[in-house]
């Protein structure tokens, strides 16, 4: 796969921060680990559009010293399993530090399994905790990279109900905002729609709340992944306690809307507090991943398009119904309007 | 790698970046290594590694997991802050245990606290410099100092505000400021280097309302953003001016280089001479000396391998917190050299009278339905002097004054409205939304109904009494990633400080209240959730100058006095904190140093 020229002092400036560090100081594990391999934005200023559409990603290899040669290469499903690509040492004040780095282009929005090749022999990624088993149960390294729509971390009935406790959270219950938000993928330019809106639809809750929570809890808030892996089975058990005969994405609101007011209460009939003590708890979690969901740059994986900020837009305007939110004024496009901003 | 150069200077920061800019233009070899990274504004080469994203600046969720007594929180820092896991501050709660902070750090990455800040770029007044000789004067009275410990406190700085005005000066031009200087209290004698500020926001109208009625002859606002081609940079103007008027301004990088940080306005314009070295990624470890000369510069490069430079001359500017811990580090490495002689004549002074701010405010809504778009700010648009007069400080029988100033960008962007309700600073982050489980689909409707394109808030920023027990030492046991002791902050408020922040937060609200903006009003002095952690991230004193040895580190030129070669730029040199931010002043300081040691070199 083609190489792009290493960005030396980037790289660096993400490895001495988050990987660089005695072996026996007191926190030996490397900081943020979750970074690897790091996904940037691509721009090379020839052409915005097709450019924006992918991420650089950067495969970072920590040597044992500065001066260990032995060949590291990565090998992956962003390209021909058969071709590996070389890494490179990555250079300090004109000698090479102990890091080795590649960077390659890889479209947004997609999932790859990567070794590395060390001398030949594949190894996981030593420092990027992703891990997936296949369905040959062999294990490989995983990355994926921004704006992406695919399930990591859930499996469709987790998601169904994610879906439905999501949706209690997020203020577009209303007529009006139900129709804002139907509308607002309707009504997108045509061009706009064949790509990033057209994405929407795949996802059962097009804000994108839930695929953000996904994206989140396969990478950044990893640690969390265990709260709605126990919460979500103890609910979907509570559910069908409560609602026979029905399957939780059959129960209705007023069903979710209770189901919500006894988890900020603390106390909810049939859950099971030895194997998770403190529903409120979840729901605190909850409530945080949902709104930072709905309303943080799309490239996370919620927010799609645009859609949570043109809602505070459309929603809450002025006296004379001036847009108070010109959010479109400062964010790079195609997915917004500045002229001079770009990433 | 070069081993020896003219100048060494620990920081590239407002403490060590015009240093670096002036001797580097006069000719001399000059090194400047940095703990953080190097961050690029958008340029020919590519994207910033800065962007106008709410996550991508105060991150995702973060566990502490040293053994602290606050072991398990959480907390959200910026990525250009120290994972606290790998280097936390720790300060003393008032209970006496000790928790890890976020606080204390203005930011670590080229370009220091401006990379970071709000750029409200304000200078001290001429009485800011002189509280010694104010406070003892004949029938001097304070509220809240019972024992009479505000006059004693009290220090002059070793020259007035004459000496600094012509450094302030070249700051506002070569750094590049907005502004105006009607109405302002300080002399500008060197004449008015501002460029001229943009249209305030539309809410901000209700503060010109406010000061007006309360007789407060107002300005706007200082602040490091250029809003023309600023030629001392290079840089190009924004284009419209108003695309710089973001609201993604304080706690973050500007990735169009208009915000002036250090890296933009000195160090970028002198990057290619040969004569010039900017290491990032690198930390100091220790300085060791034979005698009075400090020799060598000892520092991890990225991958932590070691290396050492020298100097003829060092300079530390590393933020006061964190010079204090490098000139500690260096002491408990050499104890009968470097230690000696840091702590010459065994004063102990070295860490001591450690301060930062009072301040705190007023915050309220404007009345629906009025709303405005809080997008397009930057941090301030209307200043005060009022609250820094004699006079006033007389009336109001407080030792020192304050500037005040109203916050626009603040709460402007959506999930800095939810992470910022009911925080307290910047360790309390999201935890007042998490607590408001209510707060959930037509409740958040109204709750953003309510407060989005609402809010204002007025600022002041006052001198904090120097106490000599404030104080930044050597944590006990916690270490950092390199084994190396973390800093360790102990302080609390005077009680003429909180006296003093209750008189002045009166005067904030008053604004508000004038200004017709009442509605959830509320006000007061900032604490932190323990009261003791907060900084308002402006991190003074530890080191201060002055002309008597016995009572401080540093002499009037800000070397440290048994050294002959160690100077100390950042505002560890602050016998006392101002009435204003102290960035601007931290700039022209170390222009006034950077003079000395060119004519020494």
């Amino acid at each position: 796969m083609q190489r792009q020229s290493l960005d030396h002092t980037g790289i660096l400036n993400v490895a001495a921060k988050y990987l660089a560090r005695r072996p026996d100081a007191p926190i030996a594990e490397y900081a943020e680990p979750w970074r690897f391999p790091l996904i940037d934005s691509y721009w090379a200023g020839k052409d915005l559009a097709s450019e924006y559409a992918s991420n650089r990603v950067t495969f970072v290899w920590s040597a044992d010293t500065a001066t260990d040669l032995t060949p590291i290469s990565v090998v992956g499903t962003f390209d021909n399993l058969w071709d590996s690509t070389l890494l490179d040492a990555v250079m300090f004040a004109g000698e090479p530090t102990r890091y080795r780095a590649a960077t390659i282009i890889v479209p947004k929005g997609q999932v790859h399994t990567y070794k590395f090749l060390r001398a030949g022999q594949a190894v996981l990624d030593p420092i990027n905790p992703q891990r997936v088993t296949l369905d040959n149960g062999v294990e490989w390294s995983r990355f994926f990279t921004e704006q992406c729509l695919t399930p990591l971390s859930f499996e469709e009935w987790e998601l169904a109900i994610l879906v439905r406790l999501t949706n209690e959270i997020l203020p577009f219950n209303s007529p009006d905002a139900q129709d804002f938000m139907n509308l607002f993928y309707f009504n997108s330019d045509k061009q706009a729609r064949n790509s990033v809106f057209s994405q929407a639809y795949r996802l059962e809750q097009p804000i994108g709340a839930v695929n953000f929570i996904d994206n989140l809890v396969a990478r950044e808030e990893h640690y969390h992944l265990i709260d709605y892996k126990i919460c979500l089975k103890l609910i979907d058990g509570l559910l069908r306690n409560r609602f026979p005969g029905l399957t939780p994405e059959e129960v209705s609101k007023d069903g979710y809307q209770d189901l919500y007011n006894q988890m900020a209460a603390g106390t909810v009939d049939g859950w099971d507090t030895e194997q998770y003590q403190s529903p409120n708890y979840f729901l605190q979690l909850l409530r945080r991943h949902t709104y930072t969901g709905v309303f943080s740059h799309p490239k996370y994986g919620g927010n799609i398009a645009g859609a949570g900020w043109a809602y505070l837009e459309q929603n809450y305007v002025g006296p004379h119904g001036e847009s108070c939110f010109d959010w479109e004024r400062s964010i790079e496009p195609p997915l917004g309007a500045s002229t001079d901003y770009f990433t | 790698m070069q081993i020896q150069y003219d100048v060494v200077v620990i920081g590239s920061g407002a403490g060590g970046a015009p240093i670096a800019h002036e001797l580097a233009r006069k000719g001399r070899s000059v090194l400047v290594l940095e703990k953080g990274p190097l961050i690029l504004p958008q340029g020919p080469f590519g994207p910033s590694g800065f962007r106008r994203d709410e996550i991508f600046s105060t991150s995702a969720e973060k566990i502490l997991r040293l053994d602290v007594a606050n072991r398990g929180a959480a907390y959200y820092s910026s990525h250009v802050e120290p994972d606290l896991n790998d280097e936390p501050h720790v300060y003393r709660r008032s209970d006496g245990r000790d928790d890890a902070t976020i606080e204390g750090y203005t930011a670590q990455v080229v370009g220091g606290g401006t990379q970071l800040y709000g750029g409200v770029s304000l200078r001290f007044t001429p009485r800011d410099l002189r509280l010694a000789e104010w406070n003892n004067r004949p029938g001097a009275a304070l509220d809240g100092d019972p024992n009479g410990d505000v006059p004693k406190a009290a220090r002059d700085w070793p020259f007035p505000y004459e000496t600094l005005e012509p450094y302030y000066a070249k700051a506002e031009e070569l750094v590049g400021i907005n502004g105006e200087t009607k109405n302002q209290l300080k002399p500008f004698t060197s004449g008015d280097k501002y460029q001229k500020p943009l249209a305030f926001n539309p809410i901000s109208a209700h503060i010109v309302t406010g000061m007006t009625a309360l007789g407060m002859a107002y300005y706007r606002t200082p602040l490091a953003v250029i809003t023309g081609d600023h030629a001392p940079s290079g840089r190009k103007g924004p284009q419209p001016p108003d695309g710089a008027k973001t609201a993604y301004v304080n706690r973050y990088g500007d990735p169009m280089g208009f915000k002036s940080n250090t890296w933009v306005s000195l160090l970028s314009p002198i990057r290619d001479l040969p004569n010039f070295t900017l290491l990032p990624n690198c930390t100091v470890t220790h300085l060791s000396c034979s005698g009075a000369r400090v020799n060598d510069v000892h520092f991890f490069g990225p991958d932590g391998g070691e290396h050492s430079v020298s100097g003829t001359i060092i300079v530390v500017a590393c933020s006061a917190i964190e010079s204090v811990r490098l000139l500690k580090l260096s002491a408990e490495i050499d104890k009968p050299g470097f230690a000696t002689r840091i702590n010459q004549d065994g004063n102990q002074l070295l860490g001591a009278y450690f301060l930062t701010h009072c301040f705190g405010g007023a915050s309220a809504l404007v009345s629906a339905p009025e709303r405005y778009d809080k997008s397009e700010t930057l941090d301030s648009d209307f200043a005060t002097d009022y609250c820094a007069t004699d006079e006033f400080l007389a009336l109001e029988k407080i030792w020192a004054g304050a500037v005040i100033y109203n916050n626009t960008s603040d709460r402007a962007l959506p999930l800095a409205l939810a992470r910022n309700y009911g925080s307290r600073d910047l360790d309390t982050i999201w935890q007042g939304f998490n607590e408001n489980t209510g707060l959930v689909s037509d409740k958040l409707d109204d709750f953003l109904d309510h407060n989005f394109g609402r809010g204002l808030s007025v600022t002041f920023m006052a001198n904090q009494v120097p106490v000599k027990t404030n104080r930044i030492e050597l944590h006990p046991s916690v270490k950092d990633k390199w084994g190396r002791r973390v800093a360790y902050i102990i302080k609390d408020y005077h009680s003429h400080d909180i006296a003093l922040m209750n008189k002045l937060s009166d005067y904030c609200r008053q604004i508000l209240v004038k200004g017709g903006v009442t509605v959830d009003i509320g006000s007061g002095a900032v604490f932190g959730k323990d009261e003791l952690a907060r900084c308002a991230n402006h991190i003074l004193g530890g080191a201060r100058f002055g002309t008597d040895r016995a009572d401080s580190v540093l002499d009037p030129d800000c070397k440290a006095w048994a050294f002959d070669n160690l100077y100390v730029t950042d505002g560890c040199f602050m016998p006392s904190s101002g009435g204003a931010n102290p960035t601007l002043t931290i700039e022209a300081n170390s222009f006034r140093v950077a003079d000395i040691i060119a004519a020494r070199i």
